[in-house]
């Protein structure tokens, strides 16, 4: 079981890594900092459900990490830093009520990261002039997060193999 | 897919809350939206410079990273050496509270105060 759950977290630490990899080579569609499609979230939502929320929170932090060196900046990862946290907590807490779905609950994990960004940019560029783009990125982290909370309620109902070692968030999988 | 029917009501919910706060915040930002006076330009935290909207003209900024215009009372960066180009594909701000960002050269271009302002400081 031990071994089976470490390979499980390296794959989907590999796979958000891949997510991220491709959506950085898709160009912006919108001329606004920070809308993007969030594909490495379909793979924390995933863990989140099958996993658990520690790994999952280590499968997040480790992509950030990792996207950063490899294809980022510094930059770059104080923002998706600020996001990827940002989110996590949210979608944590609104797993935990148990009257969402993976649909809300992506939902959240998308607005809040785009959230965590303009805080982020406000703090580092040292004005709040960015706030002005809040709006537009609130209506395009809940876009964003309806597409990647389907796919991953798919991913979770496709692959229902839990890694986890209790059967206490089997019940938020329904069949 | 068979989600609880109760679940995908709260998920509804949810959803809508969010586009509704979004509409709101937009809707607020479009009815307080008035001319500006000037474009202040911040790079690296830091102002650096602020130009009036009521004089045409093409500025270098940071050192030549991106490139400001202003002309007719609306400013807009026409270059940027950034892969992104996405402060250039913003294109033009001229009511108070709008900014361009330019995230890689980290350079902000926000339109401030009323255009009555800026023509007292220029004389």
């Amino acid at each position: 079981m031990k071994t089976r759950k470490l390979t499980g977290m390296a794959l989907s630490i590999a796979l958000a890594m891949i997510m991220s990899f491709l959506e950085s080579q898709i160009p912006s569609f919108v001329p606004i900092p920070g809308v993007k499609m969030g594909l490495a979230n379909i793979v924390v939502v995933f863990a989140l459900y099958q996993f658990g929320w520690k790994e999952a929170l280590g499968i997040s932090m480790l992509r950030v990490v990792l996207v950063s060196i490899l294809f980022g900046h510094l930059a770059s990862f104080f923002y998706s830093f600020a996001g990827a946290v940002l989110s996590f907590v949210g979608m944590v807490l609104l797993k935990q009520t148990g009257r969402f779905s993976h649909i809300a609950v992506s939902v959240t994990g998308g607005v809040l990261h785009n959230v965590g960004q303009i805080a982020m940019a406000c703090l580092l560029l040292g004005t709040n002039a960015i706030a002005y783009y809040l709006p537009f990125l609130i209506l395009s982290g809940t876009v964003a997060g309806i597409l990647i909370g389907l796919l991953a309620a798919l991913l979770v109902k496709r692959i229902p193999v839990s890694f986890q070692e209790t059967t206490e968030d089997s019940k938020d999988i329904k069949e | 897919m068979s989600f609880d029917r109760k679940v995908l009501r709260r998920d509804l919910l949810l959803i809508l809350f969010f586009l509704l706060l979004s509409a709101a915040m937009f809707a607020f930002s479009h009815f307080r939206q008035q001319e500006g006076g000037w474009a202040v330009v911040t790079v690296n935290s830091k102002e650096v410079a602020r130009y009036s909207l009521l004089q045409d003209g093409r500025y270098i900024l940071n050192n030549g990273t991106n490139t400001l215009v202003i002309e007719d009372h609306t400013a807009w960066m026409e270059d940027a050496l950034c892969p992104d180009q996405i402060c250039v594909d913003m294109g033009k701000i001229r009511y108070s509270g709008q900014s361009i960002v330019c995230l890689p050269n980290r350079v902000v271009v926000s339109i401030e105060g009323v255009p009555g302002e800026a023509d007292l400081y220029i004389g």
